[in-house]
């Protein structure tokens, strides 16, 4: 069992920090993880309030499927976003990255982890520029998980391929893996290629990608998963939400490789789940881009697929940490699942009913996905039931 | 004010290439702080910062940090192009493409190998190589045809292309797939239209299996550089300014900490096109 090695990356030099910056992280960790026999794991914070503000790009490092880079926010602290974009004393990372704020430039294979982070690119329209949130473009394989994320264009004139994640895979030998879950991306509205996610046509040998419960809205393209045509990859497509596009909510250039595609919203036609076209989707606050799922919403809620047992890629919990349930429960759509998780009790009044029977009333502040919402909850008193 | 931070120590790759595009080595500038950063709050102690085998601070005291940043920018390719010859009722272009980021002693100078592939996925013809520039033809009718231009591999094997007609710089044309080949007529028919249009061209019909597009040879070309750029332009070395090694050791000797004007710093540190 490799070793974890955690350093502690906080741009406000709080106590118990390492770095102050990602890129310093980099800059002297770069490493062979492989002869160390360990897996190095940055742990951002954010304790004043102040932003990373440079891009970070991963080179020079060697890794392998058990000895690889985690970049996280620990959700056991309180530095996490909460589903939707937070300043505060929540971790960012803000760069006007070339390639990518977040960005592989490893001259090898590279196993990257990269959870729970808030990702943003502004680099204005320029020639050949690619001003991702996540890049990677190599010709060596990459396992590459992006999970957990709020990713957007900081841009006044998004550039004309900048991408919320752009991958391109194209190793001489080998075959790669990437799995993007748990995501929300938006405002990646450039003239071409500009997309949540671009997965771009590659020389890779059958790569695997796996692209699941991801709330991409307002970007030209919300998913473009373009099929390497010499060497055609599987595609596993389930519980994703694609709203208000620039030009098309699921794009692909081809049906070629093999597709395992389910439940996928479109606010378009595009969704290659047919029943699932043509649906709006309702949010907390979409123009102020809260992306957590309205209470009013009936497209995403139970609607999923249940991922719990998934061969692909198991997992339980949302973007900001709410459990979805295990086998069996009914999964929703897209980056959130909507919980009823908290009701605060502010008032009580107990009313005779004309049949005799007395309630109580109990005004309460319900929390839903972070906001409390008033509402009522009735109980009847006799039989105890609640209304 | 603003400082920078210097890498003291070599980190290392076995493999020559890696290394160099990889690598921090001693001297390389690796960010840049603000003014009073260096030491300036309470927790400096336990972080790795304060290793003074591994770094070094250069203060600059009349400089802003956006007036650094330029100094902690990797050496990357920046491919540019000139236009040797242009035959316009051939629709063609010889061009030559060179690398204004290489050194006056050759380090980074494109080669053949660097850009070749991309070429020739975009049917170019009459390659040829010399010292830090690579020149060929560029041809609308070749560039049409390619691989380069739809993404898609043998694509002359999928369908067949007709030039309908060709004036004023702008050729007509007319793909018509074979359906075996792309049996899903929504698809094909969404992503034909749409490379299309992001390589300059406007979809004139669209008949399945037949598209017929117009583009003009120099809008071609602009996206052809566009692609090379984006795809074909790497990182040469982890970064393109070095502070000298004797400088390094001379500030580590004081302490870890120096302090310079811009002209200093500007004197001091080494640009690696320079050399």
């Amino acid at each position: 069992m490799a070793t974890e090695v955690i350093r502690i990356i906080d741009p406000d030099m709080g106590s118990g920090y390492h770095y102050d910056s990602l890129a310093d992280w980099e800059a002297d960790r770069q490493r062979d993880l492989v002869t160390a026999d360990e897996i190095e794991i940055a742990k951002c914070r954010c304790t004043g309030g102040t932003a990373d503000t440079t891009c970070v790009y991963i080179s020079g490092w060697t890794t392998d499927s058990t000895r690889y880079i985690k970049i996280w926010t620990d959700p056991s602290e309180s530095y996490r976003h909460s589903g939707k974009w937070e300043t505060g004393n929540k971790y960012r990372i803000i760069s006007s990255g070339y390639f990518g704020t977040i960005c592989n430039q490893n001259s090898a294979r590279l196993d990257l982890v990269i959870d729970g982070l808030q990702i943003e690119n502004t680099h204005n329209e320029e020639s050949g520029v690619a001003a991702c949130g996540v890049f990677s473009y190599r010709e060596y394989i990459f396992n590459l998980t992006v999970s957990h994320c709020v990713i957007r264009c900081g841009a006044t004139t998004p550039a004309h391929s900048a991408c919320g994640i752009w991958v391109h895979d194209c190793p001489t030998s080998g075959s790669s893996t990437v799995k993007i879950y748990n995501n929300i991306c938006y405002g990646f509205t450039g003239s071409e290629d500009s997309c949540g996610i671009l997965i771009s046509y590659g020389g890779g040998t059958a790569p695997v990608y796996v692209v699941y419960n991801n709330t991409f809205c307002g970007n030209k393209y919300n998913f473009c998963l373009n099929p390497n045509w010499s060497s055609p990859p599987t595609f596993y497509v389930k519980n994703n939400i694609g709203q208000s596009p620039g030009t098309s909510d699921y794009y692909r250039n081809s049906s070629n490789g093999t597709w395992y595609t389910s439940k996928n919203i479109s606010s378009d036609t595009s969704s290659w789940d047919a029943s699932y076209q043509s649906k709006t989707v309702s949010f907390v606050d979409a123009s102020g881009r809260d992306y957590h799922l309205a209470s009013s919403d009936t497209e995403a809620r139970n609607n999923g697929d249940n991922l719990y047992n998934d061969a692909q890629l198991a997992f339980q919990t949302d973007i900001d940490g709410d459990d979805r349930g295990g086998s069996g429960a009914q999964w929703d759509i897209g980056a959130d699942e909507y919980i009823d998780s908290y009701q605060l009790p502010v008032n009580r009044q107990y009313i005779r009913g004309a049949t005799a029977t007395w309630y109580e009333v109990v005004d309460v502040y319900v929390l839903k996905d972070g906001v409390f919402v008033p509402d009522k909850i009735i109980k009847i008193l006799d039989s105890g039931s609640w209304i | 004010m603003a400082q920078i931070l210097f890498r003291l120590k070599d980190n290392n790759h076995p493999n020559p290439d890696k290394d160099r595009r990889g690598s921090y080595k001693k001297g390389y500038p690796v960010s840049i702080k603000p003014d009073g950063w260096y030491e300036g709050n309470p927790n400096w102690s336990q972080s790795a910062y304060a290793d003074k085998t591994k770094w070094i601070v250069v203060e600059v005291t009349d400089a802003t940090r956006e007036e650094l940043e330029n100094y902690s920018r990797p050496w990357r390719d920046d491919f540019d192009y000139e236009i040797l010859a242009a035959r316009p009722a051939q629709g063609e272009y010889d061009v030559r493409v060179f690398e204004k980021n290489a050194s006056s002693t050759g380090a980074n100078a494109i080669t053949r190998d660097k850009v070749e592939r991309f070429l020739t996925e975009w049917g170019c013809t009459n390659i040829s190589a010399a010292t830090n520039s690579v020149s060929f033809t560029f041809s609308l009718w070749n560039a049409v045809r390619s691989e380069g231009f739809w993404n898609v591999p043998l694509i002359q094997t999928k369908g067949s292309f007709v030039l309908n007609s060709y004036s004023g710089g702008v050729g007509n044309i007319t793909f018509t797939v074979i359906p075996d080949a792309f049996p899903n007529q929504e698809q094909i028919t969404q992503m034909i239209t749409r490379k299309v249009q992001e390589r300059g061209g406007s979809n004139i019909v669209v008949n399945y299996p037949s598209f017929t597009f117009d583009i003009e040879r120099s809008d071609i070309l602009t996206k052809f550089r566009e692609e090379v750029k984006r795809k074909g332009e790497g990182i040469y070395r982890r970064r393109q300014f070095v502070l000298p090694a004797s400088l390094c050791d001379n500030i580590a000797a004081a302490g870890g900490y120096a302090q310079m004007t811009k002209a200093q710093l500007a004197a001091a540190i080494r640009n690696g096109v320079n050399e």
